[in-house]
C-alpha cells in the first residue's frame, strides 16, 4: 500500500532528525557551539524543514507527524531568527544607544527638568515666606536635626566629612542600589499617565528647596550646595532621566500617535527602557561621589570643581557621543 | 482550552503556537524565584565569611550582588536564549509579535516593568501584614487599585500578556516537544527489506462508501487510540477494541461478525484504508467532513 505521505516522509527523514540534532545541540550550548559547516547546514535543514511542513500538511493526515513538523519548524525559527544578541551589546549600548536614544526625547527630559527646578525653586521660596512650609515638602526622617530652627552647628555638623574611608564602601554601594531602584520605580509608575513621576520630581525638588532655605538662612548656602552638587548633578540626571523615560510611557498610553496604541507602546516602552537601563550607569557614579568623595574632607573649591566637571562631561556626552550624521544639531 | 496565536516566518509560514495560560506562567516565574533565592542564600552565606576579614567589604559585595542578580538574572537568560530557567522548565519562550528577532531593549523594558507588576505589590502586601499601611508613600485606595490592575493584567488581554510584555511588544508562547513517532501504516506494513513486498492481502474488505462515512477528526481520533493503547493495561485496551470495532462496524455497515482476536487488526486495517482514503480527499481538495456534517450543508 503506497501512500504519497509515506513516500514523501521517507525521503525526508533523515535530514529533520538532523535539523533535531542542530538544534538540541544550540538549545544546550548556544548557537557559538556549530562550526561553518554546520551553521550552513542548518539553514538549509531549516528550509527544508518548512517546505516539508507545507508538504505535509496538504498530503497527510498523520496528526503526529504534522505536529512534529509545526514544532520542529518553530523550533528552527526562533533558533535561526531570534537568538542572537549583537556581540560587543555593552559598548554599543554606551557609544551608541543609550546616547541616541536621550537625545531623541530631550523635551520629555527638559520637562522633567523645568519641573524639577520649578519644585526647587517653590520649596525655597515657600520656606523663606514662612519656615512652616519646611514641613510639608521635607521627610522627616531624612531630615534628622535639621529643620528651621536649628542651629548653624548642627547643620555644618551634617556637611562634616570624614577622615578615612572607614564605611564609605558600603556606603557608596547602598547608595547606587537604593537610588537605582528608586528611578526604576520612578520610571515604571509613569504608565499612570505620567503623574507620579511629575509629583515626585516635584517634591523632590521642593524638599531641596526647602532644606536650602534652612542653610541659606544660618548663611551656609556655598557650604550646602558644596556638599550636594558633585554627586547631585549626575543624580538629578538620573533622575530626570527615569523620570522623563516614565513620562514618555506615560504619554504614549494617552495619545495614541500615527500607528496604533499597541505599536506606539511598543515603540516608546522599548526607548524609554533604553534609557532607564543607560540611568544606571549614572546611578553608579552618583553613589560612587556621594559615597567617597562626597564624605571625604575635600576644600569647597575641589568640590565646585568636580561638580562643574560632572556637568560639562554630561552635556558633551549627551550631545554628542554616537552622532548620526543626520541628527538634528 | 488553550488559546493559540500565528506567528508567520520570514519564508511565509504560519505557525501556531500556544499561548500559556496565566498560572503556568506564575508557575515558572516562581521557579525562578526559588532559583533566585537559593542564590541569593549563597551570597549571603558566602559574604558571612568575609565578614571576618572586612564587615565593609563584605556588605558591600551583598549589596552589590543581590542588586545585579534580582535585576540581572532575567536580562542575562532572556538575552542568550529568550527564556529564564523557570520558563525553559516548563517549556516557554519569548517571542516578538511581529515576529521579528527579540531585541535587547524589548528585553530590558519588560524587566524594568516588572517593579510594579511584583515587587511593589509584594511591598505593599508586606506592609499591610505587617499593620503599617500608613508608612508607605504610595497609601490609600486608588493606587492600590491601579497596582491590583497591574499585577492582574494577564488575566485581561488576549494572550495573556504582562505590563510589561505590552510595553516591550513581546508574548510568551510554550513550546513543547514533540516526539516523532512511527507512521502507523508501517508499523503494521509487512514488508520485507530486501525485496520490498508489500502486505496486499488484506483481512478485511472495505468498499468506498464505507470509507466515505467518517472524516479527519474521527480519524485522529482513531489515530490517537492507536499510538497509545500500550500506555493502558492489556484488559482495558481489549475492552477499547471492542467497543470501538462494534462503533465502526454499526456505522459503515460492516456486513461480518468478527472475534475478538480479530478486533486489533481490524481497526489496524481500518485506518490504514480510511487514511489513504481521506488522503485521496485532500489531494483533490474535497471535504474531510464526516458525512453528517456534509448533509446538513
Amino acid at each position: 500500500m503506497t501512500l504519497k505521505s509515506l513516500n514523501f516522509r521517507q525521503h525526508r527523514e533523515k535530514s529533520w532528525r538532523e535539523l533535531e540534532r542542530l538544534l538540541d545541540k544550540i538549545e544546550q550550548n548556544g548557537i557559538k557551539s556549530l562550526n561553518p559547516k554546520e551553521i550552513i547546514r542548518l539553514a538549509k535543514l531549516y528550509r527544508t524543514a518548512s517546505s516539508s511542513l507545507c508538504m505535509i500538511r496538504n498530503i497527510s493526515l498523520d496528526k503526529n507527524l504534522n505536529q512534529y513538523l509545526e514544532r520542529l519548524v518553530t523550533r528552527g525559527y526562533l533558533n535561526v531568527y531570534c537568538s542572537k544578541p549583537p556581540e560587543n551589546l555593552v559598548t554599543q549600548f554606551f557609544t551608541q544607544t543609550f546616547p541616541q536614544t536621550t537625545r531623541k526625547y530631550f523635551y520629555y527630559h527638559f520637562t522633567a527638568f523645568l519641573i524639577l527646578i520649578s519644585g526647587i525653586i517653590i520649596g525655597f521660596w515657600a520656606t523663606s515666606n514662612d519656615s512652616l512650609y519646611y514641613h510639608t515638602f521635607i521627610n522627616e526622617e531624612l531630615a534628622g536635626d535639621r529643620h528651621p530652627q536649628s542651629s548653624k552647628e548642627i547643620l555644618e555638623k551634617y556637611l562634616a566629612p570624614q577622615k578615612n574611608i572607614k564605611g564609605l564602601t558600603q556606603f557608596s554601594s547602598m547608595l547606587f542600589t537604593h537610588n537605582s531602584r528608586v528611578g526604576f520605580l520612578c520610571f515604571s509608575l509613569g504608565i499612570m499617565a505620567g503623574v507620579p513621576p511629575i509629583y515626585l520630581l516635584f517634591t523632590n525638588g521642593g524638599g531641596l528647596g526647602a532644606m536650602s532655605q534652612v542653610y541659606h538662612k544660618n548663611g551656609l548656602i556655598v557650604e550646602w550646595w558644596a556638599w550636594i552638587l558633585p554627586h547631585g548633578i549626575t543624580e538629578f540626571l538620573a533622575i530626570i532621566l527615569c523620570a522623563g523615560a516614565g513620562i514618555i510611557m506615560g504619554l504614549a498610553i494617552i495619545s495614541p500617535g500615527k500607528h496604533g496604541r499597541i505599536h506606539q507602546l511598543k515603540i516608546r516602552g522599548q526607548d524609554a527602557g533604553v534609557i532607564v537601563m543607560g540611568s544606571v550607569l549614572l546611578f553608579f557614579i552618583a553613589g560612587l561621589i556621594e559615597g567617597y568623595f562626597r564624605q571625604l574632607p575635600f576644600p569647597i573649591t575641589v568640590r565646585y570643581l568636580l561638580a562643574s566637571s560632572t556637568l560639562f562631561f554630561w552635556c558633551w556626552y549627551f550631545a554628542s557621543v554616537g552622532k548620526k550624521i543626520h541628527e538634528k544639531a | 482550552m488553550k488559546k493559540h496565536e500565528e506567528l508567520i516566518t520570514p519564508e511565509n509560514i504560519a505557525l501556531t503556537v500556544n499561548i500559556p495560560n496565566v498560572y503556568e506562567r506564575i508557575e515558572a516565574f516562581l521557579i525562578d524565584l526559588v532559583v533566585l533565592s537559593i542564590i541569593t542564600l549563597g551570597i549571603l552565606f558566602i559574604t558571612r565569611f568575609m565578614s571576618i576579614i572586612s564587615n565593609e567589604i563584605a556588605n558591600a559585595i551583598s549589596m552589590l550582588a543581590i542588586f545585579f542578580l534580582w535585576n540581572g538574572y532575567f536580562i542575562y537568560y532572556e538575552l542568550k536564549r529568550g527564556a529564564t530557567i523557570g520558563k525553559k522548565k516548563k517549556g516557554f519562550r519569548i517571542v516578538s509579535i511581529d515576529g521579528n528577532f527579540l531585541r535587547p531593549s524589548a528585553i530590558y523594558v519588560r524587566n524594568l516593568m516588572r517593579e510594579i507588576e511584583f515587587f511593589l505589590p509584594l511591598k505593599l502586601l508586606a506592609a499591610i501584614t505587617a499593620g503599617n499601611l500608613l508608612s508607605i508613600d504610595i497609601s490609600g485606595f486608588w493606587p492600590f487599585l491601579w497596582i491590583v490592575i497591574f499585577s492582574f493584567f494577564p488575566y485581561f488581554n488576549k494572550r495573556n500578556r504582562r505590563i510589561g510584555d505590552i510595553f516591550a511588544g513581546t508574548m510568551v508562547i510554550s513550546i513543547p516537544q514533540a516526539k516523532l513517532q512511527k507512521d502507523l501504516i508501517e508499523k503494521t506494513k509487512l514488508t520485507n527489506k530486501t525485496a520490498k513486498i508489500e502486505k496486499t492481502n488484506f483481512e478485511f474488505v472495505f468498499s468506498d462508501e464505507m470509507l466515505n462515512i467518517y472524516g479527519k477528526d474521527e480519524l485522529e481520533v482513531l489515530e490517537r487510540i492507536l499510538r497509545s493503547y500500550s500506555e493502558i493495561p492489556k484488559k482495558e485496551s481489549k475492552k477499547l477494541f471492542a467497543i470501538l470495532t462494534e462503533k465502526i462496524i454499526k456505522k459503515i455497515n460492516y456486513s461480518e461478525t468478527l472475534l475478538q482476536k480479530q478486533h486489533k487488526n481490524f481497526l489496524d486495517e481500518f485506518y490504514q484504508k480510511q487514511r489513504k482514503y481521506l488522503e485521496n480527499k485532500l489531494l483533490r481538495g474535497k471535504s474531510l467532513k464526516r458525512r453528517t456534517e456534509r448533509k446538513k450543508k
